[in-house]
Parts: structure tokens; C-alpha cells; sequence
């Protein structure tokens, strides 16, 4: 079905403007879902490429929906060839100057455990643990994404919180 | 304590919504205080740098080098029965005409789709499902790459491969159909002959065969009702001893709702049908004979499992 004009994303103006808006969240939900960020930057390119290809029949308001399904489509698939593939989160610390000597100190130790322990999260914990703590996204906003109810992203995170504090006690 | 009790405790906890004084008496206990540590440790780290200007441009120049390819003429398909046909969301007829290059298919959920391939072979891909094959190269390679389900009518002519991760299909001139969900792949031959492959196995089949391959296993039955088609394109889902999880999953293809569940059940298995424009009807028609409790909220199209009926 194609999409009035005025409310298509043909257009290079909005188009661009979905890309710069859309692009870096959708490629950290792939990162932190998939755990691959080479593979998320590509599949990002990827579904925007494909968007840009049916740009006549996606509204802009389902143009989000649209490059997040297509995307999970195709990294899976991505993965499903490449069976034996290195999880790599790809986190970085933050520096001294970044956080002030202070903090710095009291908190890289336990900062690089927590590095380790959330990469042993199963992957739906994971997953909303990072989009709340990194993207700063609301349960419901991670809840809309996930396609799951608001409920089960809060077990979720209290779930995730639980494990992360026992795991962090071990290392 | 409070937060060894209740599943969403600390979620509500960071989220500000405890009272005053719950989070007080919380935050003064031996894991109270690790969990703020926690909390503050987790200010020391932040995903890797992605740059998306740069990330933008290299689009702008795979955009300017491959212009648009893709020409698509949409119908409305109107030879379903009438009443099916009336209820439907949304099944439209995706013609490729004359198309280059790779072509990736992908349904939604409660969409269907048909596609004709460039020799005449018909494919009805249902929903939630993605088709992807190499159109240039077809005369030579007919060989198309199947997530989810589809019904294939093939014309007569050289080798039709259907790869899927749990195995693949091969047939010369036939209709069958694939379903390949999860770790399962199923496969139905209504015409002509087939051969399945997965792993170390092969298997022939010839109508009212099917084949299920589960965990490298390979399972063979037989259709009684057979039919012309699978039931799903007139619209019914049907489900032949499957786990409770591949039903939920075909729920959510079906009529996209959400399904918010322990895994408890997941030995569960369930063999029967629904209508796909019913959800009501067809939840009763899945979790009564399994004496599931259940809730479903049709405004938000949230279900959620509650366990047995005790």
C-alpha cells in the first residue's frame, strides 16, 4: 500500500533527519540484544537502506517499527550463518576526566566487574538493564520496543539487579 | 526483606517509586547500600562510540549507487473464500516484475503475502515470515531462503531449493509447504515429490506425507486432510502436536499480541486449530483443552499466563 506523499519518508530531509534521530538507538538495542557491534553498525545500514528502497510505503510514524523489525530480521539471519561468533559488547570505561579523580577511584574497580557481569545477564535481562542505564529509556518505552508488557520489563530489571549484585560479589 | 519478595522491587526502587520511607529502610540495609554502589558503578561505563554522521554518509553513497531497483504493483488477492476474504486484515498480492538483484520478502504479524517468483512459481508466505532470493540469478539457481512458513506452487524446471536453518527442501515441479519455526521444521507435500535434508538425513516424501525435524530428529506422519492447500491461506492455523511455546509464537504471528509467560509449560503440547480473525475464540480454543488459566486484555493485546487450572 503506498503511503501519501507528504506522509512518506521519501523525502532526503526526513529521511536524514530519521536516520540521525533513529540510527544510534536502534543500533545500541542491536548491540545489547545481539552482542555484536560490528554486526549491529552493518544491520543498522542495512534496514535503513532497505527503508530508503520502500521509502513510498512507510509512514513516518511506522518508521521506526519498520527499520527495528526489519533490522532483527536480518541480523538473525546474519547470525544464524556465523553459528560460532564472538559475543563482544564493546564497552568502554569512562575516564578519570570524565568522572572527576574521585570517583574515579572509588568506582573503576567495581565499574570493570559490572563490565563482566552484565555480559553474563541472559539476554532479555541484559537487554533491558542497558536501555534503561545507558539510553536512559523509561520501562515503558523498553516494554513498547520489546513488544512486552510494562510488567514483565520490570521483572526483568529486577531480576538483572539481583543477578548483577551476586555475580559482582564473586569476581 | 522486601526486595527478596517482590519480583518488581527494585525496579520500582530506581524508578522513584517507592514511598519515603520504604526506600529509606531499604537503603540503610547491608544490600541496600551494595545495590547504590552498584547503581554508581555502573555511571564508570558507556557503549562504545557510534559515530552517526559518518555512518550516514557511507548510506548517502550506497543510497546514490544503487538506485531504486525495485518496481512492486499491489493488488488486493480476491479468490480466498468470500468470508475469509472479508475478514482478513491484510493480504495483498506483491507482484516483482522484471526486478534485479537480491529480493527480501518480510510479513508482519496478521499479514500475509504472495509472491511470484520470476518463472511462474508461486509462493504464499505467512505471517511473521521472511523470503529472501537472488532474482538475477534465478534461471540458473532457483533457490530461495525461508524464516517462518510459506505454502510453494513450483512450476516444472530445474532444481527448487528451500534452505532454512533446521534443513532444507528440495523439489523439482510440486507444491508443499515449509514451516520453520524455532527449532522445528515441518514440511508438508501436497503434489508431486519432495526430498527434505537436514543434518545426516534425507527423506522422500510424496502427498499426504509430512516430515517434522526436531532437534536433528526426523519424525514422519501422515495427513489425513489433506486438501489443495494448507488451512492457514483461508485463514485457520493449525497446530499438530507442538510445545506450548511454537502455539504462543504463532499467537503472536497470528494476531500480534504480547504474551507474557514463565516458561513452566513449555512441555506442554498442543494439537489443534483457530481462526486467525477471532483471537478471542481461538485463546479459548488453544487453552481450554490444555487447562491453561489465562487473561487477555484485548485493548493493550496483552495475554498472560497464569499456569494450570487447579
Amino acid at each position: 500500500m503506498e503511503v501519501a506523499e507528504n506522509d512518506n519518508v521519501c523525502k532526503q530531509s526526513v529521511y536524514e533527519d530519521l536516520f540521525r534521530k533513529l540510527a544510534p538507538l536502534l543500533r545500541n538495542f542491536l548491540m545489547y540484544k545481539f552482542q555484536h557491534v560490528g554486526y549491529a553498525e552493518d544491520t543498522v545500514q542495512e534496514a535503513f537502506f532497505t527503508l530508503w528502497q520502500n521509502c513510498k510505503n512507510v509512514s513516518k510514524e511506522l518508521a521506526k517499527a519498520y527499520v527495528y523489525r526489519v533490522a532483527q530480521n536480518q541480523i538473525i539471519k546474519k547470525l544464524e550463518k556465523d553459528k560460532v561468533h564472538q559475543k563482544y559488547l564493546s564497552f568502554q570505561s569512562k575516564t578519570e576526566e570524565e568522572v572527576g579523580p574521585d570517583f574515579y577511584l572509588e568506582y573503576h574497580e567495581l565499574g570493570e566487574k559490572l563490565k563482566l557481569a552484565i555480559e553474563q545477564l541472559p539476554d532479555g535481562q541484559r537487554e533491558v538493564f542497558l536501555m534503561h542505564r545507558f539510553d536512559n529509556k523509561s520501562y515503558a518505552e523498553i516494554a513498547e520496543e520489546l513488544e512486552v508488557s510494562v510488567k514483565a520489563i520490570e521483572k526483568r530489571m529486577h531480576k538483572a539487579l539481583v543477578k548483577l549484585r551476586l555475580v559482582c560479589k564473586k569476581l | 526483606m522486601n526486595w527478596e519478595q517482590d519480583d518488581i522491587f527494585l525496579s520500582k526502587w530506581l524508578n522513584g517509586e517507592l514511598s519515603e520511607e520504604e526506600r529509606l529502610a531499604f537503603e540503610s540495609t547491608e544490600e541496600g547500600k551494595e545495590f547504590i554502589q552498584l547503581m554508581k558503578a555502573s555511571k564508570m561505563i558507556k557503549p562504545s562510540i557510534y559515530d552517526v554522521e559518518s555512518a550516514l554518509s557511507d548510506l548517502n553513497r550506497r543510497i546514490e549507487a544503487n538506485p531504486k531497483q525495485v518496481q512492486k504493483q499491489f493488488w488486493l488477492q480476491t479468490n480466498f473464500q468470500l468470508a475469509v476474504a472479508a475478514s482478513v486484515a491484510l493480504i495483498v498480492a506483491v507482484v516483482y516484475l522484471f526486478t534485479l538483484g537480491d529480493q527480501d520478502i518480510q510479513t508482519g504479524y496478521s499479514e500475509q503475502e504472495i509472491v511470484l517468483l520470476p518463472d511462474g512459481s508461486e509462493v504464499k508466505v505467512n505471517a511473521a515470515s521472511q523470503l529472501s532470493y537472488a532474482a538475477d540469478s534465478w534461471e540458473e539457481n532457483r533457490s530461495i531462503n525461508l524464516v517462518g512458513e510459506a505454502f510453494f506452487k513450483v512450476k516444472k524446471g530445474s532444481t527448487f531449493d528451500v534452505k532454512t536453518i533446521n534443513g532444507n527442501v528440495q523439489v523439482l515441479g510440486t507444491s508443499f509447504n515449509v514451516r520453520s519455526r524455532r527449532n522445528m521444521l515441518d514440511v508438508i507435500c501436497y503434489t508431486g515429490k519432495v526430498a527434505v535434508t537436514a543434518e545426516n538425513t534425507s527423506k522422500q516424501l510424496t502427498p499426504g506425507q509430512m516430515i517434522r525435524i526436531k532437534d536433528g530428529e526426523m519424525i514422519e506422519f501422515k495427513v489425513l486432510d489433506l486438501g489443495d492447500e494448507p488451512t492457514w491461506t483461508n485463514g485457520i492455523t493449525t497446530l499438530e502436536n507442538v510445545d506450548l511455546p511454537v502455539v504462543l509464537d504463532e499467537l503472536n504471528h497470528v494476531f500480534g499480541i504480547t504474551v507474557e509467560y514463565d516458561g513452566s509449560l513449555d512441555h506442554l503440547s498442543y494439537t489443534g486449530a483457530f481462526p486467525n480473525q477471532q483471537v478471542e475464540a481461538a485463546l479459548k480454543l488453544v487453552f481450554e483443552p490444555l487447562d491453561i488459566a489465562y487473561s487477555f486484555d484485548p485493548s493493550s493485546k496483552e495475554l498472560v499466563i497464569h499456569g494450570l487450572n487447579k
